[in-house]
């Protein structure tokens, strides 16, 4: 069955997107091992997953997780990790509950 | 969710997240491609820049899935894995997450036939055109 109502979703927010290269602010999502990981999600469909690095970076309070590339320690890094297209995605609660 | 599970989670040491992934008609996930144009800013001294578009062929989607990601931490790198796919839905629109996650769906006539008891018989037709979407839950856990 052709699923007329998603594709029709889909086509009205993606056509041609304009995204920056890498973005300048990330919400922290998740903490694994002292690495932080950022998703992005755009209108548009598009997702990237990025992990994080950076020494200085405790765990962040609830308040506190944002991280930006101008508070990223020079020895930090961010890498785009993986891309991806979705019509809807959520993350898994754990850290909230 | 417990402190238990939540510590239980941690030692697992992934991150989890779900999404709607529409398909191409092969059956993969569609493909976000990547194109950087040069534009340039007009006049001799004008000068270019480039930039990066994403584009994605809306005209190739067949189906859309639900697709469960798991994220691992590895040394100095890390990986997002496909865990769980699920293309029982018929026309998936909408995640809501959680402990549970719900997906708002296009409800079938047989899902519409459940609801209809001999007392509202008789308003069947009012109800079929007010009833398009259902929504259902799962366990992230169990998907």
């Amino acid at each position: 069955m052709k699923p007329e109502g998603a594709q029709a979703t889909i086509k009205s927010v993606i056509g041609q997107v304009e995204a920056a290269a890498i973005d300048e602010e990330f919400e922290l999502r998740s903490n694994l091992d002292g690495r932080f990981f950022s998703i992005r999600y755009q209108k548009s469909g598009l997702f990237n997953i990025y992990a994080i690095t950076n020494k200085n970076l405790s765990l962040p309070r609830e308040s506190d997780n944002l991280i930006t590339l101008e508070s990223l320690h020079p020895a930090g890094k961010v890498e785009r990790i993986y891309t991806g297209c979705a019509v809807s995605l959520e993350w898994h609660q754990d850290r909230d509950e | 969710m417990s402190k238990d599970k939540i510590r239980e989670n941690n030692e697992l040491n992934f991150s989890r997240f779900a999404a709607l992934v529409p398909l191409d008609k092969s059956g993969k996930p569609i493909e976000v491609k990547e194109k950087v144009e040069t534009v340039s800013k007009g006049g001799f001294f004008g000068g270019k820049h480039s930039k990066k578009a994403y584009f994605v062929d809306t005209n190739n989607i067949s189906k859309t899935v639900l697709y469960l990601y798991h994220i691992y931490a590895l040394g100095s790198s890390a990986k997002v894995d496909v865990k769980q796919k699920n293309d029982k839905y018929v026309e998936p629109k909408k995640l809501f997450g959680g402990p549970f996650y719900g997906i708002v769906d296009k409800m079938t006539e047989p899902d519409f036939n459940e609801l209809i008891t001999p007392e509202i018989e008789p308003l069947k037709r009012d109800l079929r055109s007010a009833m398009g979407i259902k929504l259902t839950f799962f366990n992230s856990d169990e998907v």
